[in-house]
Formats: structure tokens, sequence, C-alpha cells
């Protein structure tokens, strides 16, 4: 996959043992006792060596399983997965050059930190000068050198995370993989960890396959962003394009607040923009390449792309709620196009519900998709 | 966010997670499993089921429910009341325990687990010695004509040891109970009686039901007991001992076993896939509020009354035992002596000392096998593992006289595969170890079904990205089991041993088919003396192996204190 302003971080750091994984017509169907469930449905991708890719999606939506496919503990329906051009499907989990952080972290609670990282160094028999080194190096690289001795009963969320990540860097993967490593913690703990993997994976130049259904961590995280619904892959994307761009109106719905309004395409420009008709007004915005003149449109308005004003606007309206949330006042506002969602940033008193105001819109924020099918 | 479409998706997601292909040690792991139940249930069942259709064997049958009826209903009519009475004393003795404040609850726990680590005859000897024709209670103190022999002594000595099952079944589910469900009731405005029958009482039916349906087979498969107390009263289990013992008519013994074994799969059958689901209890793991003591007297002096009754009668029946063994005969000559210890001293010791060894064996096979069972059940094979399962449980669901008697047909002269003699006979004075091997088989085989459970649930406790997370690591999946699911899992594999040595230890019913002279047991020891009416030996044997029993438990708990103690140290 690669998006079209790959990410400096992606290409600077990029370490010889760095992998570069590709899927290719990646299904699985589960066969339960009167149907058969596709929980991965013709998953096609290609990861560069040392990116950052997060499998984004509501849960059921098959990106566990595509990862556990990844790492060898399920086994694709049909369809190929290479590293480095070579196939893995035969290849028992034990044997694939991949380490896994899980979502409970699955330490072992009968051994200590230092036991706990030095597992795997054990089974593949590393010496044992190399093996204290190597641990050392781990836990230094994680920020936990002074937990050695302890049991993985006696550390909080966190540093159970970290003792999880350092047992997975220490055998120097060429693939990292990520089941949802975050979401038992706190929120606050969850922002930090966030930031600390990023780090660590960037100064590994390790290849990353990070699992997750936080659009935040997605966003914040990843060089690419894999947006998936229903085992199918939904969009392929850096976090700006999933984001203002996205393909598919579900995509739009699921990272971040969007209003979703009914127009009819007047023109289509030759810079990618469109022009629709919507009530009481003709807008021109930017628009997916799939959109053509005189069909049924969508027009996707992100709340924040609307500004409340005192009367004039594209549209006018009445709020009908109005909750302060620190940074940001959310409104919903009643107008001729159905209800929408506002984030109002603005630092004016908030708005009482049952006043009337014209919302205008900054039009680079809005995005014209092709109208559903009927 | 609009995700109404990405739920739907939801409710196909649920498959159970299969692995890559299988690592050959998993099937080597599945070929030993399925050979040792093969050799331990199949084999033995087969061959009891093959001589049962023989035309003597139908024509026990036939006799069984026709010409002479008397056994079967008195079976029947045994199990119902052994199961009615076990029931209810459980029932009450578990809500004791789990409802009420009263001193001393922690010894009435264990005496009421009493019973289940003695060895049969023990209560029913000392049941003859206190309430008999002569006994020292029926007779001597309240001058009482009464009789034990027959169908009232046997129901309270079945009862007897037979109740800590339903016990310890019923107490499990009442302890499991969400307290806040009696706080809800409460804050309803539902007294403590209405709650015990509107809420405590239907909750815990499923294990009510099971208990009795466990008490039922357990009571009608008894053997050693209407031997002691029967009497004129035959039921079909002894009569399978006469058919065998008596007039050597193996096929007739087959088939009458065969009758026995018919319901009591059926039952568990019954108890593992209906009560089971039927089960209303919500285990969460955190108790959401805690108990509070029940008080209404109109609850707890019943309830009390029928406890401590049972209660005294535990201490009158095991006191007789403990001094019955060192008085020169209890109630007729009340002289201490140490007559009988030194007897069982000098005929007795090879016994004790073939029964430890062959406990030694056997508790440890009998935990690996649970221990392989359970991993193939649990983690290897989610759909197959229901049937590995049902198989393993077997052990429990074959009554005992059934399985002995298999194991005697099964095993007495060489096994023979496709012309070749794969083994030598087995069971029986002649054979390799002098009928040892089979012994250990047995003790086996019924070493399993606990074991299984206690690892099954202990093993679907452990979180499978454990042993994902080592397989991560590059650990094949034998070193996995080794270096992680098999410490993980530690305390259970303790608990299997523990109840395979104390059931390998009291048990008869299964063995005493296949005792050899050369092979002595200690529980056969005990049926010889009660024969011939030396129940001063017998109690004093009763003693000696209760006290080992209590040894051996006490070096398992005290093995599963260490290993629990330096997991979470």
């Amino acid at each position: 996959m690669t998006p079209s302003e790959s990410s400096p971080v992606a290409t600077a750091n990029t370490g010889s043992r760095a992998g570069a994984l590709e899927l290719r017509h990646v299904t699985k169907a589960f066969a339960t006792s009167h149907t058969v469930a596709t929980a991965v449905d013709d998953f096609t991708a290609t990861i560069e060596p040392g990116q950052f890719v997060t499998l984004l999606g509501p849960s059921g939506c098959g990106k566990t399983t595509t990862l556990r496919m990844i790492a060898g503990f399920e086994t694709p329906t049909s369809g190929e997965i290479l590293l480095d051009g070579a196939s893995m499907v035969s290849v028992p989990p034990n044997r694939r050059p991949m380490s896994m952080v899980f979502q409970s972290y699955a330490l072992f609670p009968n051994l200590n930190v230092a036991d706990n990282i030095s597992f795997g160094l054990r089974v593949k028999r590393v010496a044992k000068a190399e093996r204290i080194r190597r641990v050392a190096a781990a836990m230094e690289q994680v920020g936990i050198a002074e937990y050695v001795k302890r049991y993985p009963h006696e550390l909080s969320g966190g540093q159970q995370q970290r003792v999880a990540l350092a047992r997975a860097l220490v055998m120097e993967p060429k693939i990292l993989l990520f089941d949802e490593p975050l979401s038992n913690l706190d929120a606050k703990l969850r922002e930090r960890m966030r930031d600390e993997i990023k780090a660590i994976q960037a100064r590994a130049g390790i290849t990353s396959v990070f699992v997750t259904h936080d659009q935040s961590e997605a966003m914040t995280m990843s060089d690419v962003i894999v947006v998936m619904n229903r085992g199918r892959i939904e969009q392929i994307g850096a976090p700006h394009e999933v984001y203002r761009r996205p393909a598919t109106r579900f995509v739009a719905a699921f990272l971040g607040k969007a209003n979703f309004v009914d127009a009819e395409v007047t023109a289509v420009h030759p810079d990618s923009t469109a022009t629709v008709q919507l009530p009481g007004i003709r807008l021109t915005a930017p628009c997916h390449a799939d959109v053509a003149a005189g069909r049924r449109a969508t027009v996707m308005i992100r709340s924040e792309a609307v500004r409340l004003t005192d009367g004039c606007g594209a549209v006018t309206g009445t709020v009908t709620t109005a909750a302060f949330d620190g940074a940001i006042t959310q409104y919903r506002v009643n107008t001729e196009w159905g209800p929408l969602q506002v984030d109002s940033t603005g630092t004016e008193t908030p708005r009482q519900p049952g006043s009337t105001i014209g919302c205008e819109l900054a039009n680079d924020q809005v995005w014209i998709l092709p109208g559903e099918q009927a | 966010m609009t995700t109404s479409t990405a739920a739907r998706t939801n409710t196909t997601q649920t498959p159970a997670r299969t692995t890559v292909a299988r690592d050959p040690y998993v099937w080597g792991v599945l070929a030993i499993v399925v050979v040792a139940i093969i050799g331990l249930h199949g084999l033995p069942v087969s061959k009891l089921i093959a001589a049962g259709l023989t035309p003597e064997g139908l024509a026990a049958i036939t006799r069984a429910f026709t010409a002479d009826l008397a056994p079967l209903w008195n079976s029947l009519l045994l199990g119902l009341l052994v199961a009615l009475l076990g029931t209810v004393v459980g029932f009450l003795m578990a809500y004791a325990q789990v409802f009420l404040s009263f001193p001393g609850k922690r010894v009435l726990h264990w005496l009421t687990l009493l019973p289940m680590i003695s060895p049969p005859f023990a209560v029913a000897t000392a049941m003859i010695t206190m309430f008999g024709r002569r006994g020292i209670i029926t007779y001597h103190l309240l001058g009482l004509d009464f009789t034990l022999y027959g169908l009232q002594g046997l129901v309270i000595v079945l009862a007897m040891t037979f109740t800590p099952l339903a016990y310890l079944n019923i107490r499990a589910m009442l302890e499991n109970m969400d307290p806040s469900l009696f706080e809800a009731a409460k804050a309803l405005g539902a007294s403590e009686a209405y709650i015990l029958f509107r809420v405590t009482l239907p909750m815990v039916t499923p294990a009510l039901l099971a208990s009795f349906l466990i008490l039922f087979v357990e009571a009608v498969a008894d053997l050693a007991n209407p031997l002691v107390l029967g009497g004129d009263f035959r039921v079909l289990a002894s009569e399978i001992y006469f058919a065998v013992a008596g007039n050597g008519n193996v096929s007739a013994a087959a088939g009458l076993a065969l009758i026995l074994l018919l319901p009591a799969l059926g039952v568990f059958c019954v108890q593992k896939y209906w009560a089971a689901r039927k089960s209303v209890v919500t285990i969460t793991g955190k108790p959401t509020g805690s108990r509070v003591d029940v008080t209404d007297h109109g609850i707890t002096i019943p309830v009390l009354a029928v406890v401590t009754l049972w209660t005294a009668l535990i201490v009158v029946l095991y006191g007789a035992i403990a001094v019955g063994g060192v008085t020169n005969i209890l109630g007729v000559d009340n002289t201490i002596t140490g007559a009988h210890y030194e007897f069982v001293a000098r005929l007795g010791s090879t016994a004790v000392t073939t029964t430890l060894w062959m406990t030694v064996v056997a508790a440890p096979v009998g935990a690996l096998l649970a221990v392989l069972i359970a991993w193939l059940v649990v983690r290897q094979f989610p759909r197959f593992g229901r049937v590995l399962d049902f198989l393993g449980m077997l052990g429990s669901a074959i009554p005992g006289t059934v399985l002995g008697l298999g194991f005697a047909l099964a095993y007495a002269k060489p096994t023979w595969l496709f012309g070749i003699q794969i083994l030598p006979a087995l069971a029986g004075g002649v054979s390799v170890g002098a009928g040892a091997i089979a012994i250990i088989g047995v003790y086996v085989a019924r070493a399993i079904p606990t074991g299984q459970q206690s690892v099954i649930a202990s093993l679907s406790q452990v979180n499978p990205q454990i042993e994902e997370a080592a397989t991560s690591l590059g650990a094949s999946v034998a070193h996995t089991m080794r270096a992680v699911t098999l410490p993980l899992i530690n305390p259970a594999i303790l608990t299997a041993i523990m109840y395979g040595a104390t059931r390998s230890m009291t048990t008869i019913t299964a063995i005493i088919f296949i005792t050899t002279p050369q092979t002595k047991v200690m529980t056969s020891q005990i049926l010889d003396e009660v024969d011939a009416g030396r129940f001063g030996n017998a109690f004093a044997y009763c003693t000696v192996l209760i006290g080992l029993v209590l040894i051996v438990l006490g070096v398992t708990t005290a093995a599963l204190r260490l290993v629990t103690r330096r997991k979470s140290a």
C-alpha cells in the first residue's frame, strides 16, 4: 500500500531486517453449524518495510482475523501471504519471523519480567551472554529496567504492556503484530503508550501491523490505515486521506463526525470538484472520482466544517441541543437539510437551544461521494 | 457515527478459532489418549456387551424382567430412596454451610465429607455394631428389637456414603449464586422463607436434579453394602456378584450388568448435557455484594435440627470405627486390646503396601491422562473434543460393578489383534504381575473423570493468548505445553492426583472381580474380615486406611499450597 504522501518516518528508518509483507486475495471463511461466515473477504494489500499500518474497523470486521492469519494462528481459506516474497501460509506460527503483542498482554504469570522477555531467546537457544545483553537492551528500550525480578501480577497495566512489547522486540522480528494492545488501559495512559509505541517502532524501524477499533489511535500512529468493514477493505490510505477523502460513506462515518446530505450533481469539473444542488443552494466542493453529472450524490460535511453565524450562511436552522465540552461546543441544529451535528470551536458564549442561526460551510472540508445505490 | 451497517456482522463472527495444520505432537497425544480409552473403557465394555448378548446372558436379562423381578424392583426402590434422602440431606448440609451461621462450621464441612474418603464397609459395619439387632444403641441402650438388614439399613448406609457427592455439588452452586439476587429479593419485600422457596430452590434445581441422578446410579451400582447389609434383600449388583462368585456364570453376570449399564449411561447423558445447560447460575467471578446470613427461626431451627442429627450419626459411626479397632468385640466385650492392629500388622501389611504402590502408580497416570484429554478437548479439538470429553467421563458413568466385570472379561485372557497377540493376560492370579496390572487399570479408569473435570475447568480459565504468545515467540506445541500450559494448571493436576488416589484406595466394587490371592488389596481384605464376622479387624483396617487417605490428602494439599504460594509470590 503506497499512500500518495509516504510518511518520512516510513522511509527514513527502514532497518535492513524490516520485512515487506504482501497479502494477496486473502479470504477466511468459518463454517458454523448452519452457515458459512466470511470473516475476511479478498484482502489484498502490500506493506512496505518499516511501515506502520493499522487495520481499523468496528468489532467483527475481520481485522483481528487478518492479523491472526499474518501471525499464523489462522489459516486462510484461500489467498497468499508473502514475507519478503516467500509464502508464509504453510509455515507454522512459531517459525514465522514475527512477534505479536496481545490485547491481554499474555505475559507468563509464572515467570518474572526478565524470564518473560528471554523466553523466546531461550527457545531459539541464544547463548546466555547474548541473551542477557539483548534482554537488558529491550528493557532499557521500553523503560522497565528496574522491574527485572517482578512478576506480572506485581506490575500495573502500563508496565505489563511494556514487558509485552519488550518481549516482542527482543526477538528482532521482521514484522511486529499488535492486537488491540491499548484497549485495556485507561484513557490517559493509552495516549502515552500510543506515543511511546510509535516512537519505539520508528526508532527500531520494524514493519508493524496494528489492529484497533479506535480511530484516534489509528490516525495518530499510522503511516497507512486500512479501513475494514464486514470482512472487506473499504479504503487504504494515509490518515489524512481516509479522513478528508473517504472512499465510502462507511469510512466517512467511522472516522470522525460527519453529516450526510443527499444532493443532485449538476456538473463535474476537471479539477476533481463537482457542483451539487442542495435544498436552497448550489455548492462546489472536492469530489470522489466516481461522482458523475446528473446522478445522485451524498455530500459529507464534517461537524467541524460548519461555522455558526447570526443569520446568513448556506442554510439556516434552529439549535435543538447544545453541549459544552471544553475545547468545543457540540450542537445539534435542525435545518432544511435535516439535523446537522456541529462542533464549534468558537469562543463565543454557547448559543441557547431554540435560537435561530445560520450555518456557513468551509467548502474545502466538504466532500462529495457518489449517492447510495437505490 | 453510523455503525449500524457494521453491527450486523457481529452475529456471524463468533466462530471457534481454529489452529493451523496440527503439529505431529498433537496427533501423538491423541493416539496415546485413544489407545488408553480403548484399553480402559472400550475393550472391557465391548467384551461385557458381547458376553451379555450370548444366549445365557440374554436368558439372565429375560429372567430379571419376568420370572425373578425382585432384584430389579429392589434396586430401583433402593436407588430412588437413597437418591431422595441423600439429595435432601445434601441440600440441607450445603444450605446450612452457605447461608447459616453457627459454631463449628468448618468441622461440620470435614465431617460431612468423611464418608467419601473412607472404605465402603466402614459405615455398614459400624451401623451393625451400633444399630443392628444386638446394636449398642438400638438393643443395649433402647432395648429395641430392630433389624438393620434389608432395605432400611441399606438406605441409611448408602445415603450416608453418597451424601458428600450431593453436598459438594449443591454447595458449589449455592456459593456461585450472585448475592445481589438475595439483596434484590429482600429490597422487593420478600421474607427469608419466601426467598428460600421462590429464589434459592428454583435456582439450584439443576444441581438437585443432577445430585439425585448421580446418587441413584451410585446406589444402584453399589455392591459392597448389599453384600454386608442386604440380608434377604436382593439387588441387581449383588446378583451379579453371586452369579460370578457362586455359580461362575459370567455370561449371566454380564447380562445383569448390562441392565445396570443402560440407565447409568442415560443418567450420565442427562446430567452432562441437559442439567448442565439448564444451569441458571451466573458465574461472573466478581461477587457484587456479600451474603447476609439467614436468621429466620422458621428456617434455621429445622435445618440445623437435621444437620445436627446427621452429624451426630456420622460422629457415632466413626467413633465406633475408631473405638472398635481397639476393643475386643465392641458392645459385647469392651476390653481394650491391641490384637486387631497386631492382626493388621501381621497379615495385612502386604495389603497395605500393595494398595499403596498401586495407588502411587495409578493416580499420576490417571492425572496425566486427564491432563492430556483436557488439553486436547480445550485447546486442540474444539468440536471433536466433546466426544473425547464424553469418552473420558465414561469412567464415572460406567457403574463400578460393570467396569470391574468388563476388565475381568477383557483381560483374563491374552489380547489378540488381527491374529497377533498384543497383550498377555493382565487380570487374574496367573497373569503377568499377578493381576496388579488390571487393578491399576481400573484405578486409572476411575481416576480420569474427576481429574479431567478439574483440569478442563482450570485450563478453560487460562487465556489462550498466553499460549499463543509462547508460539509467537518461537516455541513448538510440545514446548508450549511443557513450559507454559502445565505450570499454569499445576493446582488442578495435583487435585486430579488427590482425587485419583482417594478413589483408588477406597474402591472395592470395581475391583472385586479382579483381585487375586497374590495381589492383596486393603478393601478386599476388609470385606474378608467383615464376611468372617471379625469386625474388630475390619475396624482396625478401616482406621488404617482412613489414616492413609488422610496422609495422602495432607501431602497433596501441602504440595498444592506450595505450588500456589510460589505462583502468587
